[in-house]
């Protein structure tokens, strides 16, 4: 039987299918509809979980301690900060020993890739801000304004993990600034006018 | 490799869902499945060294669509044999457009299901909602799974001819 399969059903019947792995053969259909399957298995399915460690006791006085844990062995130290760890506080994220408070630091200063799972793209934000106002045009005599404000508050946000240029902040802050020109120019041609 | 110096290289496929657009990113020593929104990114990342299982299954989606852009063809192509002599132009661009739409969907073969399955998660793969393609992904992936696991020769190999896809 596979180690530690994750749950896995039939997409069409719902059945179960995991049980039906053995080590010497694997499912190419569903067991109950007959549903054909293709199935790519690697290593991981036949190797067993490793179980994560808890840390173990200080046995000597002249032996470093965990930080967060001072009845518990010292195993690393933590790469950002410093502190000695046990086992059950290191935690590794691309090759580096860290301890969850400068894990939590650095996710919320989105230094730390590897482990973020959702991201804002405020570019996007301040060219629809730009954009989709023009529709309307009276909008943008608020929209403008706020457009280039994001353009420029958020210039050194993190964006997306992938490779993204600034162009749509520079597109947002150009079609933003024209808007305003043109406000500009609307207002002072009925100022003359009264 | 320094996290400043990671690359993703962008995997074929996209799933297009109601508010979002998903597609597949091969890292060093993931996946990565960006889930792309009008403001924001969700990401989610399989890594290779605890990728159990990649399962496909066919589902009837791509050859209903090709039924329905099939009839709805023929019903305009029906119209416009019918009103040959008044109106027919106005027939004529839906027509158009639903015989690419049929067979552009008819190209791109059968439609799929994809699966991942780690021993933390079975996420589904949106980007890989083709059967060819979802092959096509899964031979380049085994390679780099495989040296991320230590290829382990004593492994039973899937039984059945369709298990290697």
């Amino acid at each position: 039987m596979a180690a530690d399969a994750p749950a896995l059903d039939c997409i069409f019947c719902h059945v179960p299918l995991l049980p039906a792995f053995t080590a010497e053969s694997l499912l190419a259909e569903c067991p109950a509809c007959h549903a054909p399957l293709t199935l790519a298995a690697f290593p991981a399915l036949y190797h067993q979980q490793v179980v994560g460690e808890v840390g173990e006791p200080v046995v000597m006085d002249t032996e470093s301690s965990c930080f967060y844990h001072p009845q518990k062995r010292a195993a690393v130290p933590c790469d950002d900060c410093g502190r000695f760890l046990c086992t059950l506080c290191e935690v590794v994220i691309s090759d580096r020993h860290l301890c969850p408070a400068c894990i939590e630091g650095s996710r919320k200063k989105g230094d730390l890739k590897d482990i973020e799972s959702s991201r804002i793209l405020y570019d996007n934000i301040a060219l629809a801000l730009a954009i989709w106002p023009m529709l309307i045009f009276y909008f943008t005599v608020v929209t403008a304004p706020i457009a280039v404000f994001v353009a420029i508050r958020y210039w050194k946000a993190p964006t997306s993990i992938l490779k993204r240029t600034k162009l749509r902040f520079i597109a947002a802050i150009g079609i933003g600034v024209l808007q305003m020109v043109a406000w500009g120019a609307v207002i002072v041609t009925l100022a003359s006018k009264f | 490799m320094a996290v400043s110096d990671f690359r993703y290289l962008r995997l074929p496929g996209s799933g297009r869902r109601l508010v979002s657009v998903t597609r597949l990113w091969l890292g060093e020593d993931h996946l990565l499945q960006v889930e792309r929104h009008s403001f924001g990114e969700d990401y989610r990342r399989f890594y290779f060294r605890e990728i159990k299982l990649i399962v496909t299954q066919r589902t009837n989606r791509g050859r209903n669509m090709n039924i329905v852009f099939g009839v709805l063809t023929a019903l305009l192509l029906l119209a416009i044999w019918a009103s040959r002599s008044s109106v027919w132009e106005a027939w004529l661009v839906p027509a158009v457009c639903l015989g690419v739409l049929l067979i552009s969907n008819a190209l791109k073969g059968p439609t799929c299901v994809t699966r991942v399955h780690t021993a933390a998660q079975t996420a589904e793969i949106y980007s890989l909602n083709r059967l060819r393609r979802a092959h096509r992904v899964i031979d380049r992936l085994r390679p780099l799974i495989e040296r991320a696991q230590g290829h382990d020769s004593t492994a039973p190999r899937p039984a059945g001819a369709p298990v290697e896809g």
